[in-house]
């Protein structure tokens, strides 16, 4: 039985529309565009001040809402990083808000104006100013242009100012986090979609602008140029004496490749949150530079540094390193030595500080997936047992391939996790669902929301591979009487009426009840359950089993 | 490339501003649309049949001023219209509020409006289409950008804070 207000509301849609209004309406030209009627140039005498707040609060778009890909191993070896131009120009000669466009290695991106001001005095000492707030469609799927992680980005033209920040992933509405949109290139980003906000501010003796503009990014790819030379062996403990050191240190490992000779111009350099900064100064050609036991990964790795030494961050950890510049990868004779602190602690090596034999695996999740506000948050708020003095931190600064976090007690790994959201049409009411899983130390004592048993356990071959398989347990069921099938479709949550559920095989059971009975859903086996514990294993995304109160 | 028409007329004032091929026929999507929008840009603003208007006027005007970009006109023009109803909303804002001795809603959904002014804008939005168009959640999906378990989220919460806001006694239908 509906409520009053669902009534309600459905009346309206028996309200007279004003469709002649509307149409007399829609036969006008369209009132947001950016045309402007400003009084002419000319007029214009001392620039006056605009109010530059509307800098990043002019537009509210419907961002598409698209599956965050977070987790996924999206590395890709070999690949360049992207060139980012950011090209900002005005003409205070004509009545226009400017214009900001954006390439992606000479591809133009097709961006949405966000909204400008434009403001001066009249001769007569008034002041005049316009604000254009632009409104456009949500981006499609097909907008969003492929960058890697860590692209170098440039920002040309005639602006006094340029401001940057870019939305944690584009179903994230009004959640931008700034940016230095001269730092050189972009922070660091998840794989998925993004958008990138720049708001513009031009300075003309008659004239004040601002302008703002959304450009769609898919981050396709987690390390960029480097390259794995050899794989040095894991350290016995990586993080026992990890020497974070002191901020005293250049901001940017300045290198000097001169010949066959490697300078290292600022022997101490202090890494940022998003890596080291390094900048190669002019050497003649394109080079690779080769980095050797880095810091307290003890890495090996290199990669190309363009001819104009620009380069992006690398994830080089706290310590002693060294580096060579040369034509080849892995040219490291002429070595020079550095060394790198992490005042901060943004470095965490993805390496558990624990041995083997006293790992254990860990597997949470939790629905409303949209919800979370960043990995963290996610991390603290489905495993148990995070302490709040502990640090969640990306590995690798967050370059890591495979883009884990890492749990760090003491200045011990403790705990490397991946997470991942999903959100689908497939997923139940609650807005999809987010996933903790990966290895922590068990000293720890930090457990998920499901204990993984061994998925052949139960006899029966799930239709994914057993990394994908997770254990469920139906949580209170209650003791109804009644045949096998409809009680478990009935207790047991995620189970779609389009389902198939097979009883146990002949002969384990009198009843032909009890036992493992399996879920076949489009032909493939996707879930056992034990009847009649409702014990069961699942593969991952399809949600059965999980409670939905927990959503 | 796709043209758009308001109007079959081709004396109209709008139409033959765009010239392509593949010529799609707003005014087809004008007949189909302009009405079911307009009552949902109407509870989505609480009743401001002002600023539903405006909203889905401009919506079409912007439209038939454009060519070959509107691969879903339907999904563009609701969502164009929910952006520009709610500049027009945060543009009062900013002034200080609605202006006075503008039309009122009508009196028997006084309240209701009142109650949807409350919900944040996706909410709104969300409510609308499922409610008053009577749209399934993927078709409210469609037209708002969304994934369909997002939309289901709003719609959960709208639910709440209707009936939290509204009470939640129950008639028959």
């Amino acid at each position: 039985m509906p409520q009053r207000w669902e009534r309600e509301l459905r009346r309206l849609n028996e309200v007279d529309a004003p469709v002649g209004k509307i149409r007399s309406r829609a036969g006008e030209p369209p009132h947001g565009d950016a045309g402007s009627g400003l009084p002419p140039t000319r007029q214009r005498v001392v620039a006056g001040v605009v109010a530059f707040g509307v800098f990043f609060a002019a537009a509210s778009f419907g961002w598409l809402a698209l599956r965050p890909t977070r987790g996924a191993d999206v590395g890709a070896d070999g690949l360049e990083p992207s060139r980012l131009v950011l090209t900002a120009r005005a003409d205070p000669r004509t009545e226009d808000p400017g214009s900001i466009e954006l390439t992606v290695d000479g591809r133009s991106v097709e961006g949405s104006a966000g909204g400008f001001s434009m403001g001066g005095t009249y001769e007569d000492g008034t002041g005049w100013s316009e604000i254009g707030d632009a409104v456009g469609p949500a981006f499609s799927k097909e907008d969003f242009v492929p960058v890697t992680a860590y692209a170098l980005l440039e920002v040309r033209g005639n602006y006094a100012e340029v401001h940057a920040s870019v939305s944690e992933s584009a179903d994230a509405l009004g959640r931008h986090d700034r940016f230095d949109a001269m730092s050189g290139h972009l922070p660091q980003l998840a794989a998925g979609y993004h958008v990138i906000q720049f708001g513009v501010r031009w300075e003309f003796p008659e004239l004040m602008i601002t302008n703002t503009w959304f450009f769609p990014i898919e981050i396709v790819a987690s390390p960029t140029t480097e390259a794995s030379v050899d794989a040095a062996p894991p350290p016995d403990d990586p993080d026992a004496n990890v020497p974070y050191g002191t901020a005293n240190g250049s901001g940017v490992l300045r290198i000097r490749c001169d010949g066959e000779a490697t300078i290292v111009e600022t022997p101490v350099v202090v890494a940022q949150a998003d890596g080291v900064h390094v900048e190669v100064l002019p050497m003649g050609g394109e080079r690779m530079l080769t980095f050797r036991e880095a810091g307290a990964g003890r890495a090996t790795f290199g990669g190309r540094v363009a001819a104009d030494g620009r380069s992006h961050p690398w994830p080089i950890g706290p310590g002693s390193a060294r580096v060579a510049c040369g034509p080849t990868l892995g040219h490291v004779a002429e070595a020079a030595a550095f060394e790198v602190v992490d005042p901060d602690r943004n470095w965490a090596s993805g390496e558990l500080s624990c041995d083997l034999a006293e790992r254990a695996e860990v597997v949470g999740y939790d629905g409303g997936a949209t919800e979370w506000v960043d990995e963290e948050a996610m991390i603290r708020g489905i495993l148990r047992g995070v302490r709040e003095t502990d640090r969640i931190v990306p590995a690798s600064y967050g370059r890591d391939r495979l883009l884990r976090w890492v749990i760090v007690r003491d200045a011990a790994e403790v705990g490397v996790v991946l997470v991942t959201t999903v959100t689908d049409e497939a997923d139940p009411v609650g807005g999809g669902l987010g996933r903790i899983d990966g290895e922590v130390c068990a000293a720890a004592d930090i457990d998920g929301t499901v204990r993984p048993r061994d998925p052949d356990g139960d006899g029966v071959d799930l239709d994914c591979m057993a990394a994908n398989q997770i254990a469920f347990r139906t949580p209170g069921n209650p003791v109804l009487f009644g045949e096998a099938e409809p009680f478990m479709r009935g207790v047991v949550s995620g189970i779609r009426a389009s389902d198939s559920l097979v009883p146990p095989a002949e002969g384990t059971d009198p009843s032909g009840w009890e036992g493992v009975w399996t879920v076949q859903r489009e032909g493939k086996t996707v879930a056992s359950i034990d009847y009649p514990s409702l014990d069961g294993i699942t593969c991952r995304w399809n949600a059965i089993g999980i409670d939905p109160d927990e959503r | 490339m796709t043209e758009v028409r308001l109007t079959p007329d081709a004396n109209h004032p709008v139409s033959g501003r765009a010239r392509a091929t593949d010529a799609l026929d707003l005014g087809e999507v004008f007949e189909a649309h302009a009405a079911p929008l307009y009552r949902t840009i109407l509870a989505y603003t609480g009743g401001r049949a002002d600023v539903a208007e405006e909203a889905v006027g401009e919506a079409f005007a912007r439209a038939s001023a454009r060519s070959g970009t509107l691969g879903d006109p339907v999904a563009w023009l609701y969502r164009v219209a929910f952006n520009v109803a709610n500049d027009e909303l945060r543009r009062e804002r900013r002034r200080g509020g609605a202006p006075l001795g503008g039309p009122q809603p009508p009196p028997e959904f006084a309240g209701l409006f009142e109650a949807m002014k409350q919900l944040p804008p996706r909410e709104r939005a969300v409510m609308a289409l499922f409610y008053v168009l009577d749209l399934p959640v993927s078709e409210v999906a469609d037209r708002m950008g969304l994934a369909s378990a997002t939309v289901r989220v709003h719609l959960t919460r709208g639910r709440r804070r209707l009936a939290a806001l509204l009470g939640d006694d129950e008639v028959g239908d």
